[in-house]
Parts: structure tokens; sequence; C-alpha cells
């Protein structure tokens, strides 16, 4: 070891010595990346927070913005529905997503491959394309009441495209995908012979799965249900497709201030509540996990 | 294993329960495939209408289709805004994808390798773009580029996307570069290359699988990126998204549904390229 070592020192020296390594070290390298985002990133959500805390008229710092947006009813109406479309819709992404991810564990390669493209076809395909294939799935003449028609289920087409539940349904399977890869990375962790000893010990598949695989799985479901809730409720382009103008979620507020009535205050002060509401939840998922795991009494 | 361990004879009492813990199996691995088929088909569906809606001979997107014809993809040729706004998404995507493959492959180097102080912090400041959503980045962009007293244009859009792109190839690159073997580079090193012929001839070829991946994810953000471009791109600088989303907003247009094939085609190809250069079983590791 200690002639190899040697030599490694003093060809390293050479080498540092020749060239632009001579001049350059490991970690500047870091430093383009760094100064972009510095000025393309954190800058502008500076003065993001900049524009929401200064009103006009108002000298310093103030929370005039957000106390007069908080006032305001049809913003707090619009904030709660925002919150309950999105723990509906990761309810139902779970609900979808963790058999399938426990499947995925249990099937060989073709199968598997199988599931992680049908599941990164959507997520990488374009939100305007899904969100349109779902417009032409609900409309009248789409595809839900064709076969509800055909079958003589209906008489007259159901009002399914500018609802809630068309939006509810685009946004789960626009955001299943999110859901299933941190279940399936959990899950894939998991050792399946904890299952077979609880069933070889006399429990039912169902009993040890229940008792054994869900509560193991549960980093996955919080890490899957963070994703999905903070994507959901700043999700801007389904809701304003598929809901039309039916209603108002916060996404849709803050591009209409920002754009339509350019109103940068109020845009800004929407936008920080947005992100406080999701910080809050992810926080809170959060810590609901660690006591879960380490058990109650202890954070 | 738990065979070896359990006794040859079951017990009366499971004996007994045989039957029913047999009908229970089965129903429980019929619960969980019926949801799983469910699920996969959920997830395929729309895809699959759009591709096919693509194809109809009628004048709308109706189902049954009216015949199945191409002409819908013709017409695309002809529609001028339609190849004007695609030619620009093209240049915005690749111009965005070629300073983030800059940027982020060089970055993921001390990331992985390096050892100084604030190292977690920096990681955590390059990824916060795939966290925050974009459209509370695209309003503190336009508040930032109206500030500044720019003109909404290609290269403010180009740098735009490369903010919410970067993490990608940052993360590809580093999932890579910390699966090479640090003995590759000191053999190359102890055998006399420099550190630039050592990068070039022995790190990059290693690397070019993870980077590839990177590059591919980042280019079709960027090409498909709307919620960040509706607030830079203004009325001159129209993005194909943008135009797709107009489109649709005015009326179900098969025109719209062949543009929509033709993305679900790219996607499909990098999809295929990911699964090519590191397969899709080790992505979802990254």
């Amino acid at each position: 070891m200690e002639p190899r070592d040697q030599g490694l020192t003093a060809s390293a020296a050479r080498a540092r010595r020749a060239g632009w390594s001579r001049h350059l070290r490991l970690w500047q390298l870091i430093v383009p990346a760094v100064v972009f985002l510095g000025v393309y990133f954190v800058v502008p959500l500076g003065m993001l927070f900049y524009f929401s805390v200064h009103a006009p008229g108002v000298s310093g710092l103030t929370l005039a913005n957000f106390r007069r947006v908080i006032s305001d009813a049809f913003l707090v109406q619009t904030l709660a529905l925002s919150v309950r479309l999105s723990l509906e819709v990761t309810a139902i992404t779970l609900v979808l997503g963790f058999p399938l991810a426990y499947l995925y564990t249990r099937l060989g390669t073709g199968w598997r491959l199988a599931i992680l493209f049908v599941t990164l076809l959507p997520l990488l395909t374009s939100a305007v394309v899904r969100s349109f294939a779902w417009i032409v799935i609900l409309g009248k003449q789409g595809l839900v009441n064709a076969a509800l028609l055909g079958s003589g289920l209906v008489d007259a087409p159901v009002k399914l495209l500018f609802t809630l539940d068309g939006v509810r349904m685009a946004l789960a399977q626009v955001q299943l995908p999110f859901m299933l890869l941190p279940l399936i990375n959990a899950m894939e962790q998991l050792d399946p012979s904890l299952e077979q000893a609880a069933v070889s010990l006399g429990a039912s598949q169902a009993r040890a799965f229940f008792k054994v695989t869900v509560p193991l799985s549960v980093p996955g479901v919080v890490a899957g249900a963070i994703l999905s809730f903070a994507l959901t409720i700043s999700a801007f382009i389904t809701p304003a497709m598929v809901g039309g103008g039916a209603f108002t979620v916060m996404p849709t507020l803050i591009y209409q201030s920002a754009i339509v009535t350019l109103d940068w205050a109020t845009a800004s002060t929407t936008a920080l509540i947005l992100l406080i509401v999701a910080v809050v939840v992810v926080w809170g998922g959060m810590a609901a996990a660690r006591r879960y795991a380490y058990g109650p009494g202890s954070v | 294993m738990a065979g070896a361990v359990a006794p040859r004879v079951a017990p009366p009492s499971v004996a007994a329960g045989r039957l029913g813990g047999r009908v229970g199996h089965m129903a429980f691995w019929a619960g969980i495939w019926g949801v799983a088929l469910a699920a996969l088909l959920y997830l395929l569906l729309p895809t699959l209408i759009i591709v096919f809606a693509s194809f109809t001979a009628g004048e709308y997107i109706t189902f049954p289709p009216q015949g199945l014809s191409l002409r819908w993809f013709g017409r695309l040729m002809a529609l001028e805004e339609v190849r004007i706004s695609a030619w620009r998404s093209v240049v915005v995507a690749t111009g965005a994808t070629a300073v983030a493959v800059v940027l982020g492959v060089a970055a993921a180097f001390p990331l992985v390798r390096g050892q100084f102080a604030g190292r977690e912090a920096l990681n955590a400041l390059l990824m916060s773009p795939l966290i925050l959503p974009s459209l509370v980045y695209g309003l503190a962009a336009l508040m930032f580029v109206s500030a500044i007293g720019v003109p909404l244009s290609v290269p403010v859009l180009v740098l735009s996307h490369v903010a919410i792109i970067v993490p990608y190839v940052i993360r590809t690159t580093a999932a890579s570069l910390a699966l090479l073997d640090p003995h590759l580079e000191e053999a190359a090193r102890s055998l006399g290359a420099n550190a630039w012929k050592t990068f070039v001839r022995v790190i990059l070829p290693n690397l070019l699988p993870g980077v590839a991946t990177g590059a591919a994810f980042a280019f079709i953000s960027s090409f498909d990126n709307l919620t960040v471009s509706l607030f830079l791109a203004g009325p001159r600088v129209e993005t194909l998204p943008i135009r797709l989303f107009a489109m649709i907003n005015f009326d179900l247009d098969p025109a719209a549904a062949a543009i929509s094939a033709v993305l679900v085609l790219v996607t499909f190809a990098v999809v295929l390229l990911a699964h090519w250069a590191v397969g899709l079983t080790r992505l979802v590791r990254l």
C-alpha cells in the first residue's frame, strides 16, 4: 500500500501543477450554478416577498396586504376549496397507487418495466395535453358520455366537464405518478420475508398485508402524499382547463391578479399564503411521520 | 427459509381454516390486482384517447370518431402560428437545456466529490426549484424582469426555464457520479493523465448516460412548460404549449389533438431514451 500511495500523491501533485487544474479547485465548479440561481431564482423570490410586505402609502414593512387579502371572504373560500381538493386528490392517488406499488414489488422485471413505463409516460407528458385529453373524455360528446348513453344507463349526457368531479378525476390522474414513485421506492426496501413470516405464523394474506406491509410503508406514503398535496394545491393548468371558469382555486386567483388586474401586491401576497399553507401541511405531515416512526411522545 | 422452520403437519385449527384461508388469499390478490389494473388503465387511458382522437376524419372530436385519416396532421403544417410557436419552443428548450447541462454537470462534481463547508445548504439551494410551485416562480420572475427593465424576449424565457430545469441535470449527473468508482480517476491520474484528460476520457464517458437522461428530462420539461411561460412569454413570444392552450380554450379542434399526439410521441421517445441510457428500474431510485 505504501509505495502506491506515494505514487498517487506524486502524480496528484503533478496533475495539480499541470494545466487548468492549477487554478481551479473542485468546489469552484459549483459557483456558476449557484450564482445563476442566486440571481435568477433567489432574488426574484425576494422581490415577491418584498411586494407582499409593502403597501402604497405605507413606509417600511407592513402586514397590510395580508390583512386585506385574508379579510376577503372570497379568498378564504378559495383557499378552503384548494385545500379540500388537494386532500381529496391525494386520498384518491393513495388508494389507487398503494396496491399498484405493492404489486410492483411482488412482480418480475417485465411487469415492473411495464408499470414504470405507464407511470413515466403521463408524468412526462405535457400537462396541457393531459388536461386536453380529460376535456375530450369528460365532454358532452366525450368517451364517458358515449359509453353511458350507448349502454342506456342515462338518457341525456351527464355534465362532467367544468365540474369539481371532473377536475378531481383529471387532477388525480395527473398526480398519481408522483404518489407512485415514492411508494415504489419505499416499498422496494421492505423485506418480503417479513410478510411471509406473518403468513407462516398463521396470519391471512390480507392480515399480513395490513398489519405488516402497510405500517412499514408509512414513510413512502408520507413522501408521496406530501408531493401529491403540494403539487395539487399549486396546479394551475388542469383546474383552469378542465374546470373552465366554473370555480376558482388559489393558482387561478394568483394568475388573475398578476396578469389580468396587474395587482402585484395582491398576487404576491396570495402566492405567499399558498406557499405558507403548503409548507405547513408538508411540515405537519413530516412531523406526524416522525411521531409515528418513533412512537407517541417522542418527536 | 420460513418453510424449513414451519411444522410439516398443520395444527388442526389451521387445517380447518385452510379452505377459508385459500378463498381469502384469492380474494386478497384479486382485490390488489383489480385496483392495480384499474390504476394502470387510468394512467394510460387519456394518452391513448388523445392519440386516437387525432386520427379522426371529421370536423370535430367525437366518440366514436367519424372515420380515420391523417388530415389533421397535414393541416398542422399549414397553420403558420403552430409552425412558428413549435419552432420557438424547440429553440427555447434547446437553449435552456444546453445552459442547464453546462451549469448542472459542473455543479454535480463538487456536490458529490467535494468536501467543503455549506455543501448541504448549496445542494438544497440547487434542488429548491423542484419544490417551489412553478406558478410562484413564474410570478416572481416576471416581477424581477420588469423591475430590472428588461423587455420580455426569448433569452429571458430561456433563462427562466434554465432555473427550473437545472435540478434535473444535477440530480441524474450526481447519481451517475456517485456510482462511479473513484479509483478509476485515481488510476487515470496515476498513469499520467492530467485532470482535464481524466475528465474528458474517463469520467465523462461514464457519466454520459446520466447526463443524457437529465438533459432529456430537462428538454421535455422546458418544451412542455406552460406555467412559467404564461408569465414570461408575453404576446410576441408565444411557445407551442401557449398556442395549444389557446386553441383548446377556443374549441375542440382536432388539430389540437394532432399537436398533442406529436407531443406524446416526443415524450415516448424521451422515456425510451431514459430506459436505454440508465434503465427505468434504476431511474426510479434517482
